[in-house]
């Protein structure tokens, strides 16, 4: 067991967590064996989602929390898009969780190099793809939105995206750059697949449409 | 005589603690707000986004309902956000609230509208 959870589990009403980095997998876990991997990454992603949709609009945000009947979910980011879910009894110490995780995040921190070289290969090539315009190897979709070559011609297209989906645009934007960069290198001849990738995002015909109007002058621009 | 939405309004800043709210359909629509820095647009979009995520992650873990959902920030005006049928509603805190007391009058404050729904439809 990871030593970040057994200082969680030493605490009254802990019911299990786990360190999830959207690129590479779980880094560690300590839930209850009826949530498979597969599930807990599926939720990992809406997690993040939710985290984000607050973060982006909120810089000086430490956690998101969401209570449900049956338990309290924390999630917290660690260093280099890395998250810490735990899911504790609503009628337990939060505050003493809160503390406690905010000393844990050096040590989530560190899971990170210590994990990533015996991560699978097909995991680990998105995470270390190289660009061929990407000098400043920005990493993560919300980098490569606000620096780089390709900064530009994004920002058209979450431009586009907004007139069709409003303020959300961003968050979808940075989610489907996560996921693009999963599979694709970051350059102008790949841009098609990101708009595949908004289209399935955006999941609303009539959007879709609207969408894939102002996202083929864009790409026509691009080939221009 | 003063409208549902100015009753609504002066009943949830009754509440020690709230400095702004919002209140939001389902499809969208903001009901009634005091917000001013903030963009009720925005604001609007993180209600209705995270309570539609937070209904994958409830169906994903299994659990029944959702009771809140917490924006914590460093300068505790942290945001709460509950679900309210086809409704969300918005609760910024004031940054010298205490959040477990708040959290506590605005479950009470929402089980009253609850039992009288119809009257903000």
């Amino acid at each position: 067991m990871s030593k970040i959870f057994q200082d969680l589990k030493s605490i009254q009403g802990f019911i299990g967590g786990y360190v999830f980095r959207p690129t590479v997998g779980i880094l560690a876990k300590e839930m209850p064996s009826v949530y498979k991997d597969n599930k807990l990454s599926e939720i990992g992603d809406v997690l993040i989602k939710t985290y984000k949709s607050g973060s982006l609009n909120f810089p000086n945000m430490i956690d998101v929390s969401i209570c449900f009947q049956e338990a309290v979910i924390i999630i917290r980011e660690a260093a280099g898009n890395t998250f810490i879910f735990i899911l504790v009894d609503p009628a337990s110490n939060l505050n003493l969780f809160n503390m406690t995780l905010s000393v844990l995040m050096e040590d989530v921190a560190e899971l990170i190099p210590s994990t990533e070289p015996n991560i699978p290969v097909e995991a680990a090539i998105p995470e270390v793809a190289p660009s061929p315009v990407d000098s400043g190897k920005p990493v993560s979709g919300s980098e490569l939105l606000s620096e780089g070559p390709m900064s530009g011609k994004l920002q058209e297209i979450q431009d586009a995206l907004a007139m069709v989906m409003g303020p959300i645009a961003r968050i979808i934007m940075v989610d489907a750059l996560d996921e693009w960069l999963k599979g694709n290198a970051p350059s102008h001849e790949n841009i098609p697949a990101l708009a595949d990738i908004l289209y399935k995002e955006i999941n609303d015909s009539g959007r879709v449409g609207d969408f894939k109007k102002r996202m083929s002058a864009l790409i026509s621009l691009t080939d221009n | 005589m003063s409208s549902i939405k100015e009753k609504f309004s002066k009943r949830i800043l009754e509440i020690n603690g709230v400095k702004r709210y919002i209140l939001v359909r389902d499809d969208g629509e903001i009901l009634v707000h005091n917000l001013q820095e903030e963009n009720p647009e925005t604001i609007s979009s993180i209600l209705l986004f995270s309570g539609l995520n937070c209904n994958k992650i409830r169906s994903g873990f299994g659990f029944r309902n959702l009771k809140y959902l917490s924006v914590s920030k460093e300068n505790n005006e942290n945001l709460f956000i509950f679900p309210m049928e086809k409704y969300f509603l918005g609760v910024m805190q004031h940054s010298n609230a205490n959040s477990m007391e708040l959290l506590k009058d605005l479950s009470n404050f929402i089980e009253g509208i609850m039992m009288t729904k119809s009257n903000i439809r």
